[in-house]
């Protein structure tokens, strides 16, 4: 019973970013730019897992490469995320010379370290570690510049604090993930479980966010 | 065994997840808080420097309108006063030529209307600059500035002082002779006052300053609001006080029109 519960989590998280999806369709105007990148790491994260979980296994095909790829994706979308929504210019310029090197990481990785049938805990420590200071970095300059009436209603607030949450979440089961996968099947779901809860406090968080964006103006010219 | 250790490492995961939740609860609920203190303390402290910069503004400007009306009132005295005086003197002169009546009378005339222009020239001057203000001190001013009211408007300006200002700077002193004169020129001018009563006393650390007037009632904000010209007068009198960080408030009492000032002294 508990097995069947573990497994039908890994298959509900899939899901996920369905919710923060539909409030985007309500609320983001083509202009709003830096969230356009959250849209499109939603979308990515559907696609992906949508074929990981559901469409490879019924080939008897379940491969992680789409994973290692998932990972260089959400970096480069993420780090174009914060370059529009940080102010310091050399950060900006070090965030397109990140997006290089963690690129090239990528390939070494692949190729050489880690492989593509094994999860890419490697990289995703790297990018969780990025992220985690960035999302810091952000809170900085929120507070340094204090342009914002009030946080709470602020939806870069609850898009970073969900960033922040599943990053540093990710950092610390990421980091023991292969101590944790070799004591056994059990302990994997439960290393994966604990993903997921992350990862659903970080749509909840974007749902947020996204929910508190002001609704497009539609105007009628009758 | 396996499924009780399965059922352990689920309640353990249920545990930790609940003490994640609470974390991170605990830290956006910190966090909006922080930001709302940083950012409450952050608009107290621009409104304080905002009202410094005002005050700071203010009192520039008092502080030009005093030099002008110093550098205005040095030459009526020592310019025209001393060439209307010379004027004076040569008529006194004339007269002691042999002149026909005629000429006399004018003469005469003259000197009688120099006479008067200079009287009302050293009014003029005194009015734009009270030269005594240092040497005799702001209660004895104010006394010889009550006493020739009296005289020169024909009304009963009583002043009454009770008071020990000898810590006050001259600046304050000048202030506070300012806002006296506007507060009996208004009375006069607007309220047809027939007489004016000026008393100074003193509480611990406070000069309190009350001015009553038996003219026609009327209220300074409504008086701002209707005239131009009085409500400049009235503004000159609020940014005074304000500068001297004083609390100014005007009543009709008894059908008595009030301002009442209160100055704090510490510090002087």
């Amino acid at each position: 019973m508990i097995d069947s519960f573990l497994n039908y989590s890994r298959y509900i998280s899939v899901f996920f970013p369905i919710i923060p999806l539909i409030v985007s369709l309500y609320r983001i105007e083509s202009r709003s730019f830096p969230y356009r990148y959250i849209v499109l790491l939603l979308t990515a994260s559907l696609s992906i897992d949508i074929v990981n979980l559901l469409v490879l296994p019924r080939f008897n095909n379940e491969s992680t490469i789409l994973l290692h790829f998932y990972t260089l994706s959400e970096f480069i979308i993420l780090a174009l995320f914060f370059r529009t929504i940080i102010y310091n210019d050399t950060i900006k310029k070090g965030l397109i010379l990140m997006i290089i090197v963690f690129g090239l990481f990528k390939i070494i990785d692949m190729v050489l370290i880690t492989g593509t049938e094994k999860l890419d805990s490697l990289a995703i420590t790297i990018s969780s570690f990025f992220f985690t200071g960035l999302a810091l970095l952000f809170y900085w300059q929120t507070f340094q510049r204090l342009e914002v009436e009030a946080l709470e209603r602020y939806p870069l607030f609850w898009i970073n604090t969900g960033i922040l949450f599943y990053f540093a979440g990710n950092l610390i089961t990421f980091m023991f993930s292969n101590y944790i996968t070799q004591q056994g099947y059990e302990y994997f779901i439960t290393h994966w479980l604990l993903h997921n809860f992350f990862s659903l406090f970080k749509y909840v968080a974007f749902s947020i966010g996204l929910w508190l964006l002001p609704r497009p103006q539609r105007i009628s010219l009758s | 065994m396996a499924s009780s250790a399965s059922a352990t490492n689920i309640s353990l995961l249920i545990f930790a997840a609940s003490g994640v939740v609470g974390l991170l609860l605990f830290f956006i609920l910190f966090i909006v808080y922080a930001y709302q203190r940083r950012s409450l303390r952050h608009k107290q402290k621009e409104q304080e420097l905002q009202v410094e910069m005002k005050q700071k503004m203010l009192q520039a400007l008092i502080e030009g309108q005093e030099r002008e009306r110093a550098r205005l009132s040095r030459d009526i005295h020592d310019s025209l006063g001393a060439q209307l005086s010379t004027i004076k003197l040569y008529l006194a002169e004339l007269q002691t030529y042999p002149l026909n009546s005629n000429t006399d009378n004018l003469i005469e005339a003259s000197m009688g209307l120099l006479t008067t222009s200079i009287h009302d020239l050293r009014a003029i001057s005194q009015d734009l600059m009270p030269q005594p203000l240092k040497k005799m001190g702001l209660i004895n001013t104010l006394r010889t500035y009550c006493q020739k009211l009296s005289v020169a408007h024909k009304r009963k300006v009583c002043f009454t002082a009770n008071v020990n200002l000898l810590s006050i700077s001259d600046s304050t002193s000048l202030m506070i002779f300012r806002v006296i004169q506007e507060v009996i020129s208004n009375a006069i001018k607007h309220g047809d006052s027939r007489t004016i009563s000026i008393k100074l006393s003193d509480q611990i650390h406070e000069l309190i300053i009350n001015v009553e007037e038996d003219g026609i009632p009327y209220n300074w904000e409504e008086a701002k609001a209707r005239s131009q010209s009085n409500g400049l007068g009235i503004l000159n009198i609020e940014t005074r006080i304000s500068l001297m960080n004083g609390i100014l408030q005007q009543t009709n009492i008894d059908n008595k029109n009030v301002v009442s000032i209160k100055i704090p002294m510490h510090g002087e």
